[in-house]
């Protein structure tokens, strides 16, 4: 279904106040029904206590990710006093995902996960990971999108490379009393091999879109591609303008690299913003489905 | 399923009325067009989105402590329609929600 506003926003915050108050507004004015909100810190006087203030009356739920090392004790008490869905700790290592949890043990606000952004070095932890997550009585786990607005170089796992993790996920247990968040198609074929991934087709500029710490607005944290500007333009405007339908328009199309494919029906492309950054078009495969 | 069971919302499930789509189907209904088609509202959880039209939009909203019979008396109550028709519609959207989690049954 196109959406004419997404439902969910995913807002990485920087460490300046500058223009937070403005799209706090810019964001409420838009009614998605999440904010995806990543904090580098938390502290007084943070970027992220300001947005949560700014939401307390919205109906909008709200999603923290914040950093292991960034919510020693006393940080994690100061989030008690807001509305939040959920604090996600995020971490890299096996390690840091057990340092950040110990470190939120007397947070009794939101409900708690992980957020493990993978990588090519870390991906052989995720068995391991989701026992942890067992063991500790973890049930929400999220394997967040790469920010390749960032220039980060993609991340993906090959078919073979799937199929190998897929087979020390399920020796280790699989995904049993987990609550998982997998944005990427084909490490969610890893996870969950007999089932389709859920969402039809590529969602960016439809149900969600991405702020990055200046203020640029994105399809999605994984598509590089500008659509525009908060410092010169609200969020509406932006959501409403030829620059975004456009690009949603050519979304909708499946990739020409994978027009003969008999995988295409179930992939749709696979991940849009990974072909795009590794092909610079939106005709090119995702290399992960070799 | 017992009819006679209270039709609760997953408080997990957050939705949306889509007002431009909302205004559409009503003018559309005004003209007497058909709006089945229309998504008026999503509901999202779990990662699932459901794009709901007009007469899903208000079975959403009255499925709050009521009985699936309860639901269709209050329908009844807004829409020139054949009982057993309705009746059947929402049973069957009722256990779509049901099977996607979406509503609970007390």
């Amino acid at each position: 279904m196109e959406l004419a506003a997404p439902i969910t926003i995913y807002w990485d915050l920087g460490p300046e106040q500058g223009l937070v108050e403005k799209i706090c507004s810019d964001i409420i004015s838009c009614r998605p029904l999440m904010l995806q909100l990543f904090s580098p810190a938390v502290e007084p006087g943070c970027p992220a206590l300001a947005v949560l203030n700014s939401f307390k009356d919205s109906p909008i739920a709200i999603s923290l990710t914040v950093p292991a090392a960034a919510l020693s004790f006393p940080a994690a008490t100061l989030l008690e006093n807001y509305k939040l869905k959920e604090l996600l700790i995020s971490c890299d290592t096996l390690e840091g995902a057990a340092a950040g949890w110990s470190s939120v043990s007397n947070y009794s606000g939101a409900a708690k996960g992980i957020s493990f952004q993978v990588t090519r070095e870390n991906r052989h932890e995720l068995p391991s990971l989701l026992g942890f997550c067992r063991q500790q009585g973890i049930q929400r786990v999220v394997l967040p999108m790469q920010r390749l607005y960032n220039q980060e170089s993609p991340f993906f796992l090959s078919r073979q490379e799937q199929q190998h993790l897929s087979g020390l996920l399920a020796a280790a247990g699989g995904t049993e009393g987990l609550n998982l968040t997998i944005h990427d198609p084909f490490i969610w074929r890893a996870f969950y091999p007999a089932i389709p991934f859920p969402q039809a087709g590529c969602q960016a500029a439809n149900t969600m879109l991405a702020v990055d710490p200046r203020g640029t607005v994105y399809p999605c944290p994984t598509l590089p591609v500008p659509l525009g500007s908060l410092t010169a333009a609200s969020l509406k405007e932006i959501m409403v303008s030829g620059i975004k339908k456009d690009f949603r328009r050519k979304l909708l199309e499946n990739p020409a690299q994978c027009l003969a494919c008999v995988e295409i029906k179930e992939c749709r492309g696979g991940c849009r913003g990974r072909a795009y950054v590794l092909n610079g078009t939106l005709d090119g495969l995702d290399v992960a489905c070799r | 399923m017992d009819i006679t069971k209270k039709i609760r919302r997953n408080p997990d499930v957050m939705w949306r009325e889509e007002d431009e789509a909302l205004a559409g189907v009503q003018d559309s209904l005004d003209r007497g067009e058909v709006v089945e088609d229309v998504g008026t509202a999503v509901l999202f959880s779990g990662g699932t989105m459901l794009s709901i039209n007009y007469l899903g939009l208000e079975i959403w909203k009255l499925c709050e402590n009521r009985s699936l019979d309860e639901v269709v008396q209050e329908l009844l109550s807004q829409f020139e329609v054949d009982e057993s028709v309705l009746r059947e519609d929402v049973q069957a959207f009722l256990d779509e929600l049901s099977q996607k989690g979406f509503i609970l049954y007390e």
